[in-house]
């Protein structure tokens, strides 16, 4: 036997065992230490090597953002699609912001994206998708929404208009249901649910700056996401987008 | 706030406690007329006189049983053994007389008594009278033991322990007599059982003592050069040890290393290195190393003498060497 090979090969064992802090750490964190990359000396696992390993695996508090929306506008709440007297739905409206809100900071980014709607065929729900809502005002978007619906219901809707979209706006307001989260399917950012638009009262601050209670047309607008893909913080801040621009002309 | 010499500032501390309090005396061999042999306590003679600064015969034993006696009949004798080396000579009465009648009498006693000491190496004094033995002196239970690495420390330590109701064992470093550093204008009040962050750093703890401080703190700036940040913790106080402190920091920073004047057989280190495997093991991040002299007498010789007591630049290297193993 070489004495210098077995010198060798014991220091490199040694190299690779963790140390007491190392140890605790990784059990703290719920990791094996076997597992995480060393950078310091020889390979060995450091403090910051288990924090950086622990900081990955942490896991933010998923959400589901709930805000309400003045929807006064909306007039027709006895349909399955609310609408305001011009006609146009609240459906459109919200899928006119979330195509807005998509695109600022705190969106998606600056490409539009597909918008899937979510839309009852009179034999289950189908997800047909809207590409250039950023195009389109919310009196074009009912247009084109209608227009889907109908051909859904009619099995007329074509394979390219029922592709993936990254996020989904449905709205189960006319069948009388207030709040509801809608999970995004596989692969999807994120999914947001309308509920109906009922009136409320709410306490308004009138124009000589005293308190009253007032009749509001209220909905209720969620938000349920990939916790992959954005984190609770980011949902909220796209949904609080998505609520200004709803009720932008609101009062 | 005025510069004051390690050894003006132990005169200064005496000084202090005996114009405060009248039960305060001195006694020691050449500590009145000459000032003490280390310059430690000139002017005392002349400010409090021949009944309160007292010159002894050549006997550490008389001395120290003058002073227990003393202690016992209502003085605070402050007590001089010339050289740490010499209380070869005086341990019976220090372990089994000075550091026992307060639990033998059951606590109808009380030694309050400073026995203050020149002691470490570093001045080629040779193997009789350069020892540090503050190792020697914690292992004995019922006597505190401090030792002051500045002078202002030395001022606030040595009012600490006069003001102590226990026999306090206060060991001055001879290597440091010469050094100088401003101190506080006024009373200087410490407390005994405190350890002192001389400087704070993340990635190793150093704990020194005396002379070595200055040494742990060089090392330090070595380290600083090459990117290693390490705390220096002046230990100061053996008896009552400040845990605290000293577990605080080693759990920051994961690593301990001691830096100790002592041959290395249970230097007052091994103590620290087994309560910190006791108590801050998973806090550990590596191994506990100790930096000693050898286990040998010191020598005479000048170069001898500088090889075998722990340099800046071995504390640095050995610090440096352990992070990056």
């Amino acid at each position: 036997v070489n004495p210098s090979a077995a010198t060798i090969q014991s220091g490199q064992s040694a190299r690779h065992r963790h140390s007491p802090l190392i140890r605790r750490l990784a059990r703290e964190l719920a990791l094996n230490p076997d597992d995480i990359p060393g950078t310091g000396p020889g390979g060995r696992v450091t403090r910051i090597d288990v924090t950086r390993a622990g900081a990955a695996t942490s896991v933010a508090p998923e959400a589901h953002p709930v805000v309400d929306v003045y929807a006064t506008c909306v007039v027709e709440v006895d349909v399955p699609l609310s609408r305001t007297h011009d006609g146009v739905t609240l459906h459109a409206i919200v899928v006119s912001a979330v195509a807005d809100a998509a695109r600022v900071d705190g969106g998606f980014g600056p490409q539009p994206v597909r918008i899937g709607i979510g839309l009852d065929s009179g034999d289950g729900m189908v997800v047909p998708f809207v590409a250039d809502a950023p195009d389109l005002n919310p009196t074009g978007l009912t247009r084109r929404i209608t227009d889907l619906e109908r051909r859904a219901r009619g099995r007329a809707l074509t394979a390219d208009e029922l592709g993936p979209a990254p996020v989904t706006v449905t709205d189960l307001g006319g069948l009388g249901i207030l709040l509801w989260s809608a999970r995004p399917a596989a692969g999807q950012l994120a999914s947001l649910a309308i509920g109906a638009a009922v009136d409320r009262p709410v306490v308004i601050r009138r124009s000589d700056g005293e308190a009253a209670i007032a009749i509001r047309r209220i909905a209720h607008l969620s938000l349920s996401y990939d916790p992959s893909a954005m984190d609770a913080l980011k949902a909220a801040r796209f949904l609080a987008q998505v609520k200004a621009r709803v009720e932008q002309g609101e009062s | 706030m005025a510069e004051l010499s390690y050894r003006d500032a132990v005169a200064r501390g005496i000084a202090q406690e005996m114009r405060r309090d009248e039960r305060v005396v001195l006694i020691g061999e050449d500590i009145a007329g000459a000032g003490g042999v280390f310059k430690t306590t000139v002017g005392l003679l002349e400010e409090f006189g021949p009944k309160r600064v007292i010159d002894t015969p050549i006997s550490e034993q008389a001395i120290l049983g003058a002073a227990m006696g003393a202690a016992m009949t209502g003085l605070r004798p402050i007590a001089e053994i010339m050289f740490s080396d010499f209380f070869a000579v005086c341990w019976d009465i220090v372990v089994n007389e000075i550091a026992k009648t307060r639990y033998m009498t059951n606590g109808q006693v009380t030694i309050p008594l400073v026995i203050k000491t020149g002691n470490g190496g570093a001045l080629r004094f040779g193997a009789q009278h350069s020892q540090s033995i503050e190792n020697w002196a914690m292992a004995i239970p019922g006597v505190k033991v401090v030792t002051p690495s500045t002078p202002e420390d030395v001022v606030g330590l040595m009012a600490a322990a006069v003001r102590d109701e226990d026999p306090v064992l206060f060991f001055e470093h001879k290597g440091l007599y010469a050094s100088k550093a401003d101190v506080p204008d006024g009373d200087i009040v410490d407390s005994l059982g405190t350890a002192r962050i001389r400087r704070p750093g993340g990635d190793a703890t150093i704990l020194a003592l005396g002379l070595m401080v200055s040494r742990a703190l060089e090392a330090a700036d070595q380290l600083a050069q090459r990117g290693i940040n390490a705390e220096v913790i002046d230990v100061r106080s053996l008896v009552p040890l400040d845990t605290r402190t000293i577990l605080g920091s080693v759990s920051r920073t994961g690593r301990l290393f001691t830096v100790e004047e002592n041959p290395r057989l249970l230097g007052w280190g091994a103590e620290i290195a087994s309560i910190a495997a006791d108590e801050c093991f998973w806090d550990l991040d590596g191994p506990i190393q100790r930096i000693t002299t050898p286990h040998v007498p010191l020598p005479a010789a000048d170069s001898l003498e500088d090889l075998v007591l722990p340099s800046a630049d071995l504390v640095a290297t050995t610090v440096e060497k352990a992070l990056q193993a």
